[in-house]
């Protein structure tokens, strides 16, 4: 290994006017440390300026000239270096309202003189291991933030693109929704217990939010986008994205107990519901209804008035919050109102400068603060052993938490592995040059190695952290990992130069999955824009459910040979001819049919008919045949009816697939009706295609 | 005279030899310390402060000459120059400054003599 790590001794900055007292103190810890020496407030002051970043602790004299101690912890408090920078007070001054005085000013520490050098060394070491610790700690737990915002706000971004692209509505009113939720939780907690909202939660009810009107995917454009008064056929319609929201998420988490699904499915299925009992889908009332949704709602309604819809313009703060309060947008609980009441001037000055990234930081900090508040914060040896145990539960899940782990030296060229990853990648534990090694290249693409580089290279001290999702190559297979990366320098001010990097990739294959699944729940077919099957079924189980005297038929075809017109021409063009199918269908048939694509060539038709089902077959049959290019479109048909074949959607799709594979065997480019002889026969599900 | 007789010189009962002792580890140490207790012009200047009655300035030295001395453990002159510290923090009266002034040259005198005469 070539890269010659230098230690360097941590800083320790002696504020004495006392040139003796500087000297002793130097001489105390002048072998595990480096002194800096100030002899008077006022330069005390200019060396954190010029050191701030590398000082691991200041000792701090009481009775100085020019600027005396408790005038430097003033301005510390003031420039925020309290917060950063341990202080541990050295006095002569022995009056407890001295020594008060200190503590509440923020040192960690106080000590009198005349002090002993063991106990000097043993405190400074003390308070010198528990800031590193805890700078750690929020170095933990900000990057968890970072992991969790990360994946969440990827699943954020997808779905508000969806509802965004479908809606009109800018982007923005998710992340102020989300804002709003966040300002108006916070204000809660501090008036109340009774919904044991803390920093987690509040976190993930935020976040949540984001999600509230995901249902809206599976409304119909020209509903959701209609300028001017909603038909109360289309408001019945309309309504039904609450409890569509929520099943979708029911859909999401495989059953899996996952608290952030919980409080989004919460927030989706009842963010309409309202504090009287006369909101919608399930009219609860009061308490009834979870906080979260009770928050969102709220936030829903103040950034929907406040924004410009297609059927109302925009209205200004004042007026939306007097709007909400008078009980004109629905009702609240009263706690609510309170805190809308309180919020509100602060709420508009954050939503003119939101920023998100800044928010995540917040997150860390006072997540990290409530973590000290409760370990009861002090340099004693019982916080000391549980940081202790942290870190060492923190270690023991990071190796079993199967985390490529590594660090990048820019110098050397040279990336090191730890012993999992390198035997996880099948590797050697350091590797030169890996942008030109031959077993790297191979688990990921040189490209992708320099975009890394280059990323990591502009990242700044101010945003040090780069993260991305690639696909590495392990085993012959291509695996999906989360990448986190922070750059590291060295020295100081003009000084500063770039060393390297540590960071880890984490697999993220099963994120990536749900979340694609997410984006097939979510969405129509992309390339037809025909339901999918879920959806399709949904939407005929839902027809059937309300069905009464009325008479269906469920029609599923696939094209003949379309195999052959992929292979000859090329799957571009197979995807043509998807849609050239598709758009006939559409331009056809009415718009409350059902159309879905409901496989690779496959298509479901699903059409409410008056008696005359051949005659409307034979149209459905002759609308798609046809041609396409070079191409001649045929299909095989197959058709159940109800109730005749069935009244669910099982035995319905079962019937029609059976008749399907019945055509298919008659020959093809023809169609067939269900009958009870064709029971048993193979599937055209099962792996004869029949397009061999 | 060796550093441990220059303590028991002002202090018979040996404790305070042992108390810096242990605060400073080594006598080298010590000995470097109290030279530098002898050259250091906290005292000059808290003289040139008492008669110019320049109070701020006087509180000033006479605080750190506490602050060396009870980093030395030299008692007397920490328990003389700690009375002179208290009287000029606040409305010091004239009178009492002068005379505890006084004691502190006196023990001051005494201290550095015996410092100087240290092998």
């Amino acid at each position: 290994m070539s890269s010659a790590k230098t230690v360097k001794k941590k800083k320790i900055l002696v504020v004495d006017d006392s040139e003796m007292n500087r000297s002793i103190l130097a001489d105390m810890l002048g072998d595990d440390y480096e002194i800096l020496e100030a002899c008077n407030g006022l330069e005390g002051i200019a060396e954190i300026k010029k050191h701030e970043e590398e000082i691991a602790l200041m000792l701090l004299d009481v009775v100085m000239p020019e600027m005396d101690g408790f005038e430097v912890l003033a301005v510390m408090n003031k420039g925020g270096w309290i917060g950063s920078i341990p202080v541990i007070m050295i006095s002569a001054e022995t009056s407890s309202t001295h020594v008060n005085q200190a503590y509440d000013m923020g040192v960690t520490d106080y000590i009198s003189r005349p002090f002993d050098g063991k106990v000097v060394r043993r405190r400074v070491n003390n308070t010198i291991m528990l800031y590193t610790k805890q700078k750690m700690l929020q170095g933990m737990v900000t990057e968890q933030i970072l992991e969790k915002e990360k994946s969440s706000s990827l699943m954020v971004e997808i779905l508000s693109n969806i509802v965004e692209f479908r809606n009109g509505e800018s982007g923005l009113h998710v992340l102020h929704v989300r804002t709003i939720t966040e300002m108006l939780l916070k204000m809660l907690a501090e008036k109340t217990d009774k919904y044991e909202l803390n920093h987690t939660r509040i976190a993930m009810i935020a976040l949540a939010s984001a999600l509230h009107d995901i249902g809206k995917i599976s409304i119909d454009e020209k509903i959701l986008n209609k300028p001017g008064r909603l038909t109360d056929e289309e408001f019945a319609i309309m309504k039904t994205h609450a409890a569509i929201g929520g099943d979708m998420l029911m859909n999401v988490s495989d059953g899996s107990e996952e608290e952030m699904i919980k409080v989004a499915y919460e927030i989706c299925r009842w963010h309409h519901e309202r504090y009287d009992g006369r909101g919608y889908p399930d009219r609860l009332t009061g308490e009834e209804i979870p906080i979260s949704a009770q928050v969102v709602a709220m936030a829903d309604v103040y950034d929907a008035l406040t924004s410009k819809r297609v059927y109302k313009p925009a209205f200004p703060h004042e007026k939306a919050v007097e709007m909400i309060m008078n009980g004109e947008c629905g009702t609240f609980n009263p706690l609510l109102l309170e805190c809308l009441q309180d919020i509100k001037e602060e709420l508009q000055k954050e939503l003119e400068t939101h920023s998100s990234r800044q928010s995540t930081q917040n997150e860390a900090q006072s997540i990290t603060a409530e973590l000290f508040e409760k370990g009861d914060m002090g340099a004693s040896d019982r916080t000391l052993r549980l940081l202790e145990k942290e870190r060492i539960k923190y270690q023991f899940f990071a190796s079993m938490s199967k985390e490529i782990q590594f660090e990048y030296n820019v110098d050397a060229d040279m990336v090191e592995l730890t012993e999992w990853g390198a035997r996880y990648l099948g590797v050697e534990e350091t590797i030169m040059n890996p942008c030109d090694d031959e077993r790297m290249r191979q688990i990921l693409d040189k490209e992708k190695m320099m975009e890394i580089r280059k990323k990591v290279r502009k990242a700044d001290a101010s945003n040090p952290i780069v993260t991305g999702a690639y696909p590495l190559r392990i085993g012959g297979e291509l695996r999906w990992h989360k990448l986190v990366v922070r750059a590291m320098w060295e020295g100081s001010d003009e000084d500063i130069h770039y060393t390297g990097a540590i960071g880890k990739f984490v697999n993220a294959d099963e994120d990536y999955k749900r979340m694609d699944s997410l984006e097939k729940e979510a969405a129509h077919d992309t390339l037809t824009g025909l339901f999918n099957h879920k959806n399709a079924r949904k939407r005929i189980e839902m027809i059937l459910s309300e069905r009464r005297d009325n008479t269906y038929s469920l029609i599923l075809f696939d094209l003949d040979h379309f195999k052959e017109a992929n292979d000859q021409y090329g799957h571009l063009f197979g995807d043509e001819v998807l849609k050239n199918v598709a758009q006939k269908l559409k331009d056809n048939l009415r718009k409350d049919d059902t159309m879905a694509r409901v496989g690779g060539d496959e298509f479901m038709v699903f059409l409410e008919h008056g008696g005359n089902y051949e005659g409307q077959i034979e149209r459905v049959f002759q609308i798609v045949t046809g041609q396409y290019e070079n191409f001649k479109i045929d299909v095989s048909m197959g058709v159940a009816l109800v109730p005749k074949d069935g009244e669910d959607y099982e035995s319905l799709f079962h019937a029609a697939d059976q008749a399907l594979y019945a055509s298919k065997r008659g020959g093809r480019n023809q169609y067939k009706l269900y009958d009870s002889t064709m029971e048993g026969t193979l599937s055209v599900l099962s792996p004869m295609d029949g397009e061999e | 005279m060796n550093i441990q007789e220059f303590y028991a010189s002002i202090d018979p009962t040996g404790n305070e030899y042992a108390e810096v002792m242990g605060r400073l580890g080594t006598e080298r140490l010590v000995n470097k310390y109290l030279k530098k207790m002898a050259d250091d012009k906290s005292f000059e200047n808290l003289k040139k402060a008492i008669s110019s009655q320049n109070y701020k300035d006087a509180f000033m030295a006479s605080h750190t000459i506490k602050g060396i001395c009870m980093n030395l453990s030299l008692k007397i002159l920490a328990d003389s120059s700690s009375a002179l510290t208290e009287e000029l923090r606040d409305n010091p009266d004239t009178a009492q400054v002068l005379a505890l002034f006084k004691q502190v040259e006196e023990d001051y005198k005494v201290v550095t003599d015996g410092i100087r005469s240290i092998e």
